[in-house]
């Protein structure tokens, strides 16, 4: 029985075709469902996201398999075989799990080390135990697959920089700030990046977002939302004084924060620091408030400094964590091995222990009315005799299970000296 | 007994070096080690002050060897306690210099042996000694928060998004820090310049205050006086708070070296108690 995983990504096929093999929910059950009836697949799980769609099988025969797999996406692509074949990976055992260890841990993600992929991965993993179609085998690599997603978020800072301008946003506030709790933002603006950077820095801990717009009666709803208050736009000032964040992106063609509104509002804040970013082009605030004492200002260049800085680290952190998964392959390959002579092990005590008591019974028979402690004296030495006659072989098998490759030999052969099923 | 001091000066050193190289290349495994390392200096120390202590039936900072050693101990010691709480592995790197530095310093003090002094109220100038650099040792804490603070406001300020910049703490946690040394330190120093003078009334008699000694000691105090009023009552935050911070703790090291160094009323004569 082999595991081999086709599929295909956002690096090897194009959207138009990621998007015609992409699985919804409610077609994810049916595929399942139908691709282990109709093939030979004894276990399956899909994995669908926007970026990829891989299955993952295990199969009895790897090339008839393998060949199973392809045609199910080349059909849902509509196109021939030979052409799908173009846009998709394949993976067989080892391999495989490599593959599934990587891309749960965000390895392969378009964004290097995003955490969304993680909880994909459970999910698909779920279906496929809702939909009966993963088994003993899988289940132990998805158990596999969550323990090392932990070891490669908890040894590495894969994923611990931000790479966003609405993560990075959050990350300055928590350089300048350390803790948000107890913090005020104010957004300078009302839209779509302001909604995001506030709705992060309110995760993080921030009590109020604040917000002033134009339209006012957007400021009233965004403002609602985060708990914050509504400023007309003319009332600026008065907002900066209470603000620890701003965060400014209006369409404004003209700054909307001069030097004059900062120096007003710092004479009301006793010196607490006040961290400004501007995300607008062009830029809202303008660049001389910066060399104020106590402000912190960045625009949208500084912020991508700052992404391309943490692109970076997350690339060497990614080399980390590769080194980790190939230990964590080994681990689970050794693991796996111990589940093929486990059986075995146990099998082979049973039947020595069935033959001991049958041993045990006939001798006892022949020692009539010999006392309560004879009997357990028997017992005990035939029992011991036993155990010290299999530990060396059993010691034997599991070492060998550690450290070779089986294949199936010495299990094979164990079998047959001990006459098991 | 020497050996114990010796020893945890190597010891020291050795962290010291081990924590310069952790500033470089961020390595856990030399983090642990250098901490491991200092926390053996630092007991040898204790040990080494300890037994100072009960071999002369006084306490260990009545010379100036000794409250150099002293100080550098309870350094270290707020080293580990504020690394456990604030878990900013780079304050060791800005923290052990300066504890080195007092057991550095401590070879060149001075050499008194405990043996001869003969003291009037040896306990009272011990307990004022002992507050004292307790003080001093919370404000050279807050000194390395605030060059931590400096360097961390210039990396934002500039936009330098550096090792430096990933490493060191947020600019709130470092202002915590300074905060709490600031504000644990003012009243210690209070209490053991309290005392101080209150030996000094007994001992040396009418004319005290007239030593410059304690002259420098009470203007530092009022400087210090501002600084707990600034951050107590917010007035003083940030940046200008991290800079005052160091320049107040380059003040009072300077003090603090000068007293002991440069004859003054404040002399081992006088102070140590000749009748």
């Amino acid at each position: 029985m082999g595991l081999v995983l086709v599929g295909l990504n956002h690096e090897t096929a194009p959207v138009e075709l990621r998007e015609k093999v992409g699985l919804n929910p409610e077609d994810l059950k049916e595929a399942l469902n139908k691709l282990t009836r109709d093939s030979d697949l004894r276990e399956l799980v899909i994995l669908s996201t926007c970026n990829r769609t891989e299955l993952v099988a295990f199969v009895p025969d790897d090339d008839k398999g393998e060949a199973n797999l392809v045609s199910f996406l080349a059909d849902r692509a509509g196109v021939p075989l030979s052409e799908i074949r173009e846009h998709i990976y394949q993976f067989w055992g080892l391999k495989a799990v490599e593959h599934i260890f990587s891309v749960a841990s965000g390895l392969e993600s378009m964004v290097l080390g995003e955490p969304q992929i993680t909880g994909q991965v459970k999910d698909a993993f779920d279906r496929a135990i809702e939909a009966g179609t993963a088994g003993k085998r899988l289940s132990s690599i998805y158990r596999h697959t969550i323990q090392t997603v932990k070891q490669v978020r908890t040894q590495t800072e894969i994923a611990r920089n931000a790479v966003s301008i609405s993560y990075v946003a959050v990350e300055l506030a928590r350089k300048v700030f350390g803790e948000l709790k107890g913090k005020r933002a104010l957004l300078v603006g009302a839209g779509e990046m302001c909604e995001l950077a506030a709705t992060h820095l309110k995760e993080r801990g921030v009590d109020a977002v604040d917000v002033t717009n134009r339209t006012f009666s957007r400021a009233e709803r965004l403002a609602s939302r985060f708990d914050g208050h509504p400023y007309p736009l003319g009332n600026l000032r008065e907002a900066l004084e209470v603000a620890d964040i701003v965060v400014s992106s209006t369409g404004s063609p003209e700054s909307i924060i001069g030097k004059a509104d900062v120096e007003a509002a710092l004479r009301k804040r006793k010196s607490a620091s006040l961290l400004l970013i501007d995300i607008a082009v062009p830029r809202d605030i303008e660049p001389e408030v910066g060399d104020l004492p106590g402000v912190f200002l960045f625009d949208i260049d500084d912020l991508q400094k700052v992404i391309e800085a943490n692109k970076e680290k997350r690339k060497k952190e990614a080399e980390k964590a590769a080194q980790l998964i190939a230990r964590r392959v080994r681990e689970y390959e050794k693991w796996r091995r111990m589940q093929d002579v486990n059986p075995v092990i146990v099998e082979l005590r049973q039947n020595v222990e069935a033959m001991r008591k049958e041993e045990l019974e006939k001798s006892l028979k022949n020692l009539h009315g010999c006392s309560e402690e004879v009997r357990r004296e028997l017992d005990r030495l035939s029992y011991s005799v036993m155990n010290k006659m299999l530990h060396q072989p059993i010691t034997e098998l599991k070492r060998a299970a550690r450290e070779e490759n089986l294949e199936g030999g010495l299990v094979s052969f164990f079998r047959s000296i001990f006459k098991l099923d | 007994m020497r050996i114990l001091y010796e020893l945890s000066v190597v010891a020291n050193f050795v962290a010291l070096i081990l924590f310069f190289i952790f500033a470089y290349k961020k390595s856990r495994p030399v983090f642990v080690a250098a901490s491991s390392i200092l926390a053996a200096g630092t007991l040898m120390l204790m040990l080494f002050l300890a037994i100072q202590g009960v071999q002369h039936n006084t306490q260990p900072v009545i010379t100036p060897f000794l409250s150099y050693n002293f100080l550098a101990m309870l350094i270290y010691l707020l080293y580990f306690l504020f690394e456990f709480r604030f878990k900013m592995q780079l304050l060791g790197t800005f923290l052990v210099p300066v504890g080195f530095f007092f057991n550095i310093v401590s070879l060149f003090s001075r050499n008194v042996q405990v043996a001869q002094l003969k003291m009037a109220s040896p306990f009272l100038l011990g307990i004022h000694t002992g507050f004292l650099m307790l003080g001093e040792a919370l404000f050279i804490l807050a000194f390395a928060s605030s060059v931590m603070y400096l360097i961390q406001e210039k990396n934002l300020k500039s936009k330098r998004f550096n090792q430096w910049y990933s490493r060191l703490p947020s600019l709130g946690k470092l202002e915590e820090m300074t905060g709490l040394g600031v504000s644990a330190g003012f009243p210690l120093m209070t209490t053991g310049l309290l005392i101080g003078f209150f030996w000094a009334a007994k001992v040396w008699g009418p004319g005290w205050y007239f030593d410059p000694k304690v002259i420098w000691s009470a203007a530092m105090w009022v400087i210090y006086a501002w600084l707990f009023y600034g951050k107590v009552s917010d007035r003083i935050r940030g940046h200008r708070f991290a800079v005052a911070v160091v320049w107040c703790v380059v003040l009072i090291l300077f003090s603090f070296l000068v007293s002991s160094f440069l004859p003054s009323i404040h002399t081992l004569k006088k102070s140590y108690g000749a009748k």
